[in-house]
């Protein structure tokens, strides 16, 4: 009955008869502004589609990010396969279909460097210890597949791995296919990939498993039709959401097993 | 520059100094000072930077430096090489990723490299440096200042314009009007009034100038209505001249005809005397009457140069022949010298040219007492059509002082005051003749030394005469070859412009007869050309008949002889040989051309001269009998004309005024008409008109008679259709002239010429007898207005024209020609007619109409007539031989005793000055009348008349010498 009645409760708390606001947490692997100019379209575009408000909370950092999903701060989140495996309220609700995430590990060309095992205590450098693909799959591939020891060295930002790379200040860094394609040719140019690590499902976009359904439905609704559509398909295309299609906790089991919590650096 | 330029100015010069400052010094200190502030304002920034650049290296952000340092390069748009580089610790590059230096390496003077350290702590992990481009910022400082640069130049340009403006408007309009007016004043406005509306100077200058513009008005008011009086009075003058011209000129006529008339009768030496002073008194008159008309005309404008062609031998030989006379009576020496490159013929004024030398040249002989007197024409310039003649005439007088020089071309002023006293004249002369050198654009200037001489300098430009020139005989002397002996340089000139080839010029004396003759006989040339300048006239006359002995019947060579005046004469009388000539050494080229041309038989050339001169002694023959009509209302102007012509056996019919002369002119047929201008009823112009009008007289000569002297009365002749021009007082020359050139000879009264036909002037020594058979001498005398001369010569040429008549007559008869029987009896009746032969003319009429009937019983009065011709020419014969013995051949025999005491009477008188002299130097003259010593005489009496009573003593003493 308690149970019965806490379920009413909630549902009249969380049901929304009328429009409701949602907040839809980002993962902020790009600056806040940026951030924005991709979301605040698509979720404009979603509100109009269901009734419902949704307002982009941004985060000032990444371990910030983290605590407040682990708080369960946002409705709906857009956040990396990794961050899904330890995040504990919420489901997978759609992910990009089109492609797969994995990391690249980049050395400087004409540095002779050829095979892992020259990279044995060297200094690495990733953008920062939980990004997925970049840092936690690489350092994680490197420990638990070559078995090679190294020093990582967080530089913030993948252009800074590249960077930092190219300037020798490391002999090599680690970052993404995507990243490293976006980077100036005279930075790309210079270096030369030395390694992939294996590819996984990439963010999945969630929601908190406390949601009413039927708002969730709605919501998934609204995006697998705005990819039907071209105009607003673009406007998915930038998250990227190349191919977007459902997601399911099974997808990111390969994520799991890489034991990347052992690599992964709790924020302070 | 004018005035607005030069107030301008200044401020233009501040302004610009301004610009300079500016420019050069201004903006490069402001330069200096941006630099310096934007070199700060970088090093700040990058002190900035430093910190936040360390955190990042710190954190191996090092995108996020670049994208800082990027951004902080973009604020500065400075995407040169020389922007931020960062490097680490180790001095490894970490931003930007390319290497600067490259970039910079090229200018890096151009560059000022900041740096900045960036610490971590007290660790130094980093280094800033910024390349900032100096050049570049400059040029943005220069771009800041541009702004600067054309706001000032923009000032600048407004304050040059508005105070260009403000002065214009202030000053210089107020000048320019100034200006304006005072144009408009030198013009001869005098109304430009101006409004001074300013109370600065140039207010009080406006006012000035007003106030000089009414006083110059006033002035020239004034002034104008003086000049106008002045112009009134002038042409008064003028007209007062011309006609004082004419009233001065008809008692002229008067005194000088009626004098020239009363010397041709017989008078006593004394009358005759006084006659001559009188006579020579009214020229003298007359020639000052000219001076000062010509010298009036000159003044007035009036005179005008004549440009008709002339000879210029004509006018020096002229020249040489009026002062000839004087200076041969002076002793002087005469000299003429041309040079021969000047052309013969020229155009230009050739009567003022021989005024001009005329006057000079007589006063140079005037002037001169002893030495000589020398003419000298001289090519001075030749260009194209022009020659530039330079006349010299120098004497070896008492010459001038510088003082007397400088006042000598000033009108009626002499060298001295007592010049005047000495010498006479009127002090005109010279100053006309400068003002006739300036009329033909020549010029007239003097050179003198006191007790030494004179030159006188005219220096005239002519033009050629080409179409004259081109009919010389030049040519006619080709090929010839003349031998010159003692013949100076101009001489040769002469010659070789002739085209003669001249030989060697031997220096053999006139006395070294055996070396001429050697000469004449070698010599191969056609020609002997002798200059003889010190010989005496006796070595000359050998030098003659030494070349006619010895050289006649061999070879004869034409011999020249230029020798002294008196030479001249005496080897021309001697010499028998038509090919020896002398002449004097006043000779012209031209001269010598027609002697050598003579005497070389070449040509038979006559100057227009000797035709006139051949035509008066030839014409006057042909004037008897001849009509004339005289129409003049002066009635002693028409006596003295009248005798003029009686005296030639010419009637006269006289008419008092025009209207009379016409009706005369309508019932008689008359040779030539002397028509008087000025005359009451119809004057001369009208008369002449109405003349022309009968058909009979359409060729009518008709000859004005004038007494004005001024410009183009013979114009105004010639217009009027009159065909001569005469100016009173009459000259009888000129009148003789005149009528010879117009009236045609006619046979019935043209008397056959003779070899020796004898000028009636000549003949004044006949002395008529009270009584001459068969001749009414006292009709005939009264016909010729008792012109004994006049009667003497035509009886002496009808003495011989009719001696032959009789045999003439004779053989006519016998041969049966009756008809020139007729005409010789009818030419025998007029003339026996004319010189009162009344038994003579009636035999003649009777001859006349015997022969006419055919008679032939007129033997009786072939006798008749024979025997009455017979009995005047024996009467002329017998008249004719008195005269012969009477000649002054025959010297008297001299009362020594009475000339003695005469001369003891008159020296002391002339040495005193006494006039009383005068009589006794008479008085001495008659005792030594027809004596060897008359010519003394006569000089004592002339130098006392002359008043030179030392020159006269001195003559006297001679005389007494010569009697002693």
């Amino acid at each position: 009955m308690k149970k019965l009645a806490s379920l009413f409760v909630a549902t009249l708390l969380s049901t929304p008869t009328f429009a409701d606001t949602f907040t839809v947490g980002v993962v902020p692997q790009f600056d806040v502004k940026t951030l924005h100019q991709i979301w605040d379209p698509i979720l404009q575009e979603v509100s109009h589609r269901t009734g419902h408000s949704f307002k982009l909370k941004g985060s000032p950092d990444i371990p910030t990010f983290e605590k407040e999903f682990a708080e369960a701060k946002f409705d709906f989140a857009y956040m990396n396969p990794y961050h899904y495996t330890i995040a504990q309220h919420y489901k997978p609700l759609l992910r990009d279909t089109g492609r797969k995430l994995f990391g690249v590990l980049v050395v400087k060309k004409g540095s002779g460097i050829n095979s892992l095992e020259q990279l044995q205590n060297s200094t690495i450098a990733f953008p920062a210890p939980n990004a997925l693909g970049a840092s936690l799959m690489i350092r994680g591939e490197l420990k638990e597949i070559y078995n090679i020891d190294f020093t990582p060295k967080y530089v913030k930002t993948h252009s800074s791995v590249y960077l930092n790379t190219v300037l020798g200040r490391t002999l090599s860094g680690g970052g993404v296919q995507k990243t490293f394609n976006n980077q100036k040719a005279e930075i790309k140019e210079k270096l030369e990939i030395l390694h992939q690590t294996q590819k996984v499902s990439p963010h999945p976009f969630v929601y908190k498993a406390s949601l009413p359904s039927n708002v969730v439905e709605q919501v998934k609704a609204a995006l697998l039709n705005m990819a039907q559509n071209a105009d607003t398909q673009a406007l998915l295309a930038k998250v990227p959401f190349k191919k977007i299609g459902l997601a399911t906790d099974a997808d990111y089991d390969d994520v799991r097993r890489l034991n990347l919590e052992r690599y992964y650096v709790k924020p302070n | 520059m004018n005035l607005n330029g030069k107030i301008v100015s200044p401020v233009v010069f501040c302004l610009a100094v301004f610009l300079i400052l500016i420019e050069f010094a201004f903006i490069p200190y402001f330069e200096q000072r941006q630099l310096e502030a934007i070199i700060s304002g970088e090093q700040s920034e990058l002190e900035v930077l430093a910190p936040i650049i360390a955190e990042e290296i710190i954190a191996g952000d090092i995108a996020k430096i670049y994208s800082i340092l990027a951004q902080q390069e973009k604020m500065h748009a400075d995407e040169s090489g020389a922007g931020i580089t960062l490097r680490d610790a180790s001095g490894m590059q970490i931003y930007p990723m390319h290497d600067r230096s490259a970039a910079i390496n090229k200018s890096q003077d151009d560059y000022r490299f900041l740096t900045q350290k960036v610490d971590w702590g007290n660790e130094s992990i980093g280094l800033l440096t910024y390349g900032l481009e100096i050049k570049r910022e400059l040029k943005q400082v220069h771009e800041q200042l541009a702004w600067l640069r054309i706001a000032t130049i923009t000032l600048c340009l407004v304050i040059i314009l508005v105070s260009g403006w403000w002065i214009r408007r202030l000053i210089v309009r107020q000048i320019v009007q100034l200006r304006d007016a005072a144009q408009e004043l030198e013009k001869g406005n005098y109304d430009s009034a101006l409004e001074a509306d300013t109370s600065d100077e140039i207010g009080d200058l406006i006012r000035s100038f007003n106030k000089m513009r009414l006083t110059i008005k006033e002035k020239n008011t004034n002034l104008t209505a003086a000049m106008l009086q002045a112009e009134e009075a002038t042409k008064t003058k003028g007209e007062f001249l011309a006609n004082m011209s004419h009233e001065i000129r008809t008692p002229m006529n008067a005194v000088i005809g009626l004098s020239f008339l009363a010397l041709e009768t017989e008078l006593s030496s004394k009358q005759r005397d006084y006659l001559t002073k009188i006579q020579s008194s009214a020229k003298n008159l007359l020639g000052i009457i000219n001076d000062i008309l010509d010298f009036s005309k000159i003044e007035a404008g009036h005179m005008e140069i004549d440009h008709s062609s002339f000879r210029l031998d004509d006018v020096l030989e002229s020249v040489c022949t009026v002062i000839g006379l004087k200076a041969e009576e002076k002793n002087l020496e005469l000299r003429i010298q041309r040079d021969c490159r000047i052309p013969s013929n020229l155009m230009g004024d050739s009567l003022r040219l021989t005024q001009i030398l005329l006057n000079i040249a007589n006063n140079a002989v005037k002037f001169t007492h002893a030495g000589e007197v020398s003419v000298t024409a001289r090519l001075q310039a030749h260009t194209g059509d022009q020659v530039q003649i330079r006349f010299e005439l120098k004497d070896t007088g008492i010459g001038m002082s510088q003082d007397q020089i400088s006042r000598l071309f000033s009108s009626f002023s002499q060298a001295d005051a007592s010049t005047t006293r000495i010498y006479g004249g009127t002090g005109l002369g010279l100053a006309i003749c400068k003002q006739l050198s300036e009329l033909m654009d020549g010029t007239i200037e003097v050179h003198s030394t006191p007790a030494q001489g004179s030159l006188f300098c005219v220096t005239l430009p002519f033009s050629i005469d080409h179409q004259s020139t081109s009919t010389n005989h030049h040519g006619i002397f080709e090929g010839k070859h003349a031998e010159m002996i003692n013949c100076n340089e101009q001489i040769a000139e002469t010659l070789a412009s002739f085209g003669l080839k001249t030989l060697n010029n031997a220096p053999i004396s006139t006395n070294d007869l055996d070396a001429l003759k050697e000469k004449l006989q070698q010599t191969s040339a056609d020609l002997l050309i002798l200059q003889d300048s010190t010989s005496d006239q006796h070595s000359l006359l050998n030098l003659i008949n030494t070349f006619h002995t010895s050289v006649v019947g061999e070879k004869q060579i034409p011999m020249l002889i230029l020798t002294s005046t008196n030479n001249a004469k005496a080897v021309n009388n001697q010499s028998e040989s038509p090919q020896v000539r002398a002449l004097s050494s006043l000779v012209t080229p031209s001269s010598i051309f027609d002697a050598l041309a003579e005497i070389m038989d070449l040509v038979r050339l006559c100057d227009t001269q000797n035709k006139t001169e051949d035509l008066s002694r030839q014409g006057i023959d042909r004037l008897l009998g001849a009509h004339v009509l005289l129409a003049e209302d002066n009635a002693i102007n028409t006596e003295v004309a009248r005798n003029m012509l009686e005296r030639l056996g010419v009637n006269v019919t006289t008419a008092e005024n025009g209207a009379e002369a016409v009706n005369k002119l309508q019932n008689q047929t008359v040779d030539l008409v002397l028509m008087d201008i000025q005359m009451p009823v119809m004057d001369g112009y009208q008369a002449t008109q109405q003349i022309r009008k009968m058909p009979q007289h359409s060729n009518l000569p008709i000859i004005a008679l004038t007494a004005h002297a001024m410009k183009g009365d013979r114009e105004k002749s010639l217009k009027a259709n009159m065909n001569g021009h005469l100016t009173k007082p009459i000259d009888p020359e000129e009148l003789y002239t005149e009528l010879i050139r117009w009236i045609d000879p006619k046979p019935e009264r043209s008397s056959a010429k003779t070899e020796e036909t004898v000028r009636p002037s000549a003949l004044s020594a006949y002395v008529l007898p009270t009584e001459l058979p068969g001749i009414d001498i006292d009709s005939a005398l009264k016909r010729l207005s008792y012109d004994k001369a006049l009667y003497g010569s035509l009886l002496t040429r009808f003495f011989q024209e009719q001696s032959s008549t009789p045999h003439v007559l004779q053989d006519l008869m016998q041969k049966g020609d009756l008809d020139s029987a007729y005409a010789l009896a009818h030419k025998i009746k007029g003339a026996a007619g004319n010189l009162g032969m009344k038994n003579v003319q009636g035999c003649a009429t009777a001859l006349e109409h015997a022969l006419k009937l055919d008679n032939t019983e007129h033997v009786d009065v072939v006798r008749e007539f024979e025997a009455a011709l017979q009995e005047v020419l024996l009467a002329i014969s017998q008249m004719l031989e008195t005269n012969t013995v009477s000649t002054p051949d025959n010297i008297n025999e001299i009362e020594t005793d009475k000339v003695q005491s005469l001369i003891d009477t008159l020296l002391p008188l002339l040495n005193s000055g006494d006039i009383a002299s005068l009589e006794q130097s008479d008085s001495l003259l008659n005792q030594l009348k027809d004596t060897q010593y008359e010519s003394l005489a006569s000089d004592v009496r002339k130098y006392t008349h002359n008043f030179e009573f030392e020159q006269a003593a001195s003559q006297l003493s001679e005389l007494h010498l010569g009697l002693e």
